[in-house]
């Protein structure tokens, strides 16, 4: 989405078509910064306080769910944020055991799943839930806020952090404590900029600084948002919750999107365009009908899937009972 | 031209037997027997008529992109386009899954020449504005390409070392080997490109052993040495996929395909990982369905695009030998492409069902490592016959950079730096520049 912002750009398009430049490789490389920084520098430098390593042998919910509800007390009384981190559960190389941990804010519980094992494509396997012991809940003395309103999943390579944060009204559950936050911010993204514009040019300093703001701008559709305005402001915002981050079809489409743009552009300020075509009858054509077609096709197809998808698993338990060929 | 529909067919057959049999030989790129194939029609004559020439190669190609997947899952050694399926695959084979894991990925073959099909209308109207338009500016879209693989490999591990610093540099240990393996292959992939390291005669060869020695060999070699057991293997009835798995899968493989087959230098493999990032494709069924329809697409469309009259859009070494021979004139030639691509398909897709079970059979009656070596020793004695003893040299070095990826546990597309380096830079004017400055040339 970086690069198809800086194609808006005539002069880069222009420098690089005719003085070979490689200016276009900023607008990728600060599109995708922001996370960049949070998962190869950031998570590292978070202090937990406590640490869930759960047993592998006894794979009891219980204990994991007593350490969250004494960190949600622990902060509602101390007014500071506390951190739990969750080991992940690995049985060989490529099996995981996933559990999950809710909130329920109104019973003010914390609920621990184990779930089946899975794979590292986190695929479960069938059959593998734990039939006794899978769940236990503990009840906390602080109200629970839980705005993300999802169970958080623990399966695949190193697992997540929750923070626990005391506000008016108890304590805010705030996932993955460490990202988005100052890597997330319109205010870096203006600082780069302005570094850039400075040693380098307004041009250099507009590639580098929008596409990381625009990053941050669309971050802001799923459910997490950003620590905007840091240092300024302290908290990580709500996103607009409009998608999720894992939705292969918004990816697809906001990715489609952006690649019909850089087209679009660079046809636009190519010397000689190779085709003439309104920018709305241009986008109707090749992002809106494909939008509508393929949602349209996706209930029938799901639809179509679902049975399908039993007979086959039945199909592939009953050969796996006969021990196959 | 004159069109002969039996001779077509008959061609194809013949293509599809001849690549069959070559495309389950380890290491064996289809590109380099059709280099043959053509060296030996421009010196000995048209011992095959000039006309079918083309739907022969087709076959060959078609046959080869699906049947290539049994030396990458079963004995271990991939290609560019074939490297991401070798690790899920593998975990089928541990599962006792391994045909499924073919079939996924034949089915997906399939699914990859019916993309095509569908495309056929836009290889004649959009595809060749397309590329009209983003001609001027590949060198900063593949510099693009490596700076994307390069920053969105993030780091894998469990973190569970005491300190902040150990969890760090514990996970920054598979990333520099990451970063460090680009470099490396970037620095060969200069030397090759500069260099007239193989013979001249076989320079149309030069570049198989690096591909060998980056991809094929590390994990030949990680299988001997790793001392792989393989389970028993069901031949299962069906497979748990379903209709939304195959529309995702399909569009996944197939717009990475499609990137690969229209964008020089970008391979099935990362054109499969930048469609797989788009569509944030997370199951494991997808991913291996979805690395068959890319190489299908990949490599049958690269060439099927050769056949799109005055389009200039096909790409890759087999349209850069067969240009100055053949050129596509009428759209039936295309359409004659596209069928053949469709009858070398179904037919591939059951001699993959066929072969899969006869090697199956092959890896649980001989010992893994026994099979490990002997797939080395071909790898190496095929080198030697395409680039001779520097090749061997070239491709124990590209081994050596290959290697870093699998111990360190990074991402194997680095390797790619070996070509988006030296291309990235030619397209930009720069590579000889930068060749001498480095005191390659």
């Amino acid at each position: 989405m970086g690069v198809a912002l800086g194609s808006f750009f005539p002069e880069a398009i222009q420098l690089s078509q005719e003085s070979y430049s490689f200016v276009m490789l900023l607008t990728g490389a600060f599109g995708i910064l922001p996370d960049t920084l949070d998962f190869k520098f950031a998570r590292y430098f978070e202090k937990p306080d406590y640490i869930v390593e759960p047993d592998p042998k006894t794979l009891d919910p219980k204990p994991i769910a007593e350490t969250v509800a004494e960190a949600i007390d622990k902060a509602a009384e101390t007014g500071k944020q506390v951190r739990v981190r969750f080991h992940t559960l690995q049985e060989d190389f490529d099996k995981w055991r996933r559990y999950s941990v809710n909130f329920i804010p109104g019973a003010n519980e914390v609920d621990v799943n184990i779930g089946p094992i899975v794979s590292t494509g986190q695929a479960p396997y069938p059959g593998t839930e734990p039939e006794v012991n899978n769940e236990a809940k503990v009840k906390t003395n602080a109200n629970i806020i839980h705005k993300h309103g999802r169970a958080t999943k623990i399966d695949i390579m190193s697992g997540p952090t929750i923070g626990f944060e005391k506000e008016d009204d108890g304590v805010n559950v705030v996932f993955l404590p460490w990202h988005r936050q100052w890597s997330h911010s319109f205010t870096l993204g203006i600082l780069l900029g302005v570094i850039g514009g400075v040693l380098f040019g307004p041009l250099i300093g507009l590639l580098i600084g929008l596409p990381f703001i625009l990053h941050v701008a669309v971050d802001l559709a799923g459910f997490m948002g950003g620590n905007l305005l840091y240092p300024f402001t302290r908290k990580r915002s709500e996103g607009f919750k409009l998608v999720s981050a894992s939705s292969p079809l918004a990816n697809f489409f906001l990715i489609w999107g952006s690649v019909l743009v850089v087209l679009y552009n660079l046809n636009r300020f190519a010397s000689r365009p190779v085709f003439e075509m309104n920018p709305i009858l241009f986008f109707l054509l090749f992002w809106g009908i494909p939008l509508a077609v393929t949602l349209f096709l996706r209930t029938r197809i799901k639809k179509l899937s679902e049975p399908q998808a039993d007979i086959l698993m039945e199909g592939f338990k009953e050969e796996l009972s006969e021990g196959g060929q | 031209m004159e069109f002969n529909l039996i001779a077509i067919i008959l061609y194809s057959l013949i293509g599809v037997i001849i690549a069959s049999i070559l495309s389950i030989v380890p290491a064996l790129h289809i590109y380099n027997v059709i280099g043959v194939i053509i060296l030996a029609y421009l010196k000995f004559g048209a011992f095959i008529p000039r006309e079918v020439l083309p739907f022969l190669l087709m076959s060959m190609v078609v046959t080869y992109s699906i049947l290539n997947t049994i030396p990458s899952l079963f004995l271990g050694a991939p290609d560019d386009s074939t490297i991401f399926v070798v690790l899920p695959g593998q975990k089928y084979m541990l599962y006792g899954k391994g045909y499924e894991a073919s079939v996924l990925t034949g089915m997906g073959g399939l699914l990859g020449i019916f993309f095509l099909v569908i495309l056929t209308p836009f290889s004649f109207t959009i595809l060749p504005k397309v590329k009209q338009i983003i001609s001027p500016h590949l060198f900063w879209i593949l510099g693009l390409i490596a700076v994307y693989i390069i920053m969105s490999e993030w780091p894998k591990g469990t973190e569970r070392a005491a300190s902040t610093w150990g969890r760090f540099f514990e996970a920054w240990r598979g990333l520099g080997a990451g970063f460090l393996t680009f470099a490396l292959s970037g620095f060969l992939g200069l030397i090759v490109f500069n260099k007239t390291l193989v013979p001249l005669q076989s320079s149309f060869q030069g570049i198989m052993p690096v591909f060998v020695g980056l991809f094929a060999i590390p994990w030949v070699l990680l299988n001997i040495v790793s001392k792989r057991e393989i389970p028993e293997q069901y031949i299962s009835k069906s497979i748990d996929f379903n209709a939304d798995l195959a529309v995702r899968g399909t569009l996944s493989g197939g717009f990475g395909g499609l990137l690969a087959a229209l964008f020089p230098i970008v391979t099935g493999g990362v054109g499969g990982l930048l469609a797989g990032h788009a569509t944030a494709q997370r199951d494991e069924r997808i991913f291996v369905f979805s690395q068959g329809v890319s190489k299908t697409v990949y490599y049958g469309g690269a060439f099927l695009f050769f056949f799109v009259p005055a389009g200039r859009l096909g790409k890759g070494g087999l349209v850069a030998i067969l240009g100055p021979i053949y050129t596509s004139l009428t759209s039936q030639e295309y359409f004659a492409a596209l069928a053949v691509m469709l009858i070398s398909g179904g037919i591939s897709f059951f001699l993959l069902l066929q072969y899969s079970k006869l090697i199956i059979k092959l890896v649980r009656k001989v010992n893994y490592q026994i099979v490990s070596g002997i797939v080395l020793v071909i790898l190496y004695i095929i080198v030697f016959a395409f680039a001779g003893p520097v090749g061997l040299l070239i491709a124990t070095v590209g081994a050596a950079i290959g290697l870093l990826p699998v111990l360190f546990g990074s991402r194997r597309l680095n390797c790619m730096g070996v070509l988006l380096v030296p291309i990235t830079l030619n397209m930009a004017g720069i590579g000889p520049k930068i060749a001498s400055a480095l005191g390659i040339i």
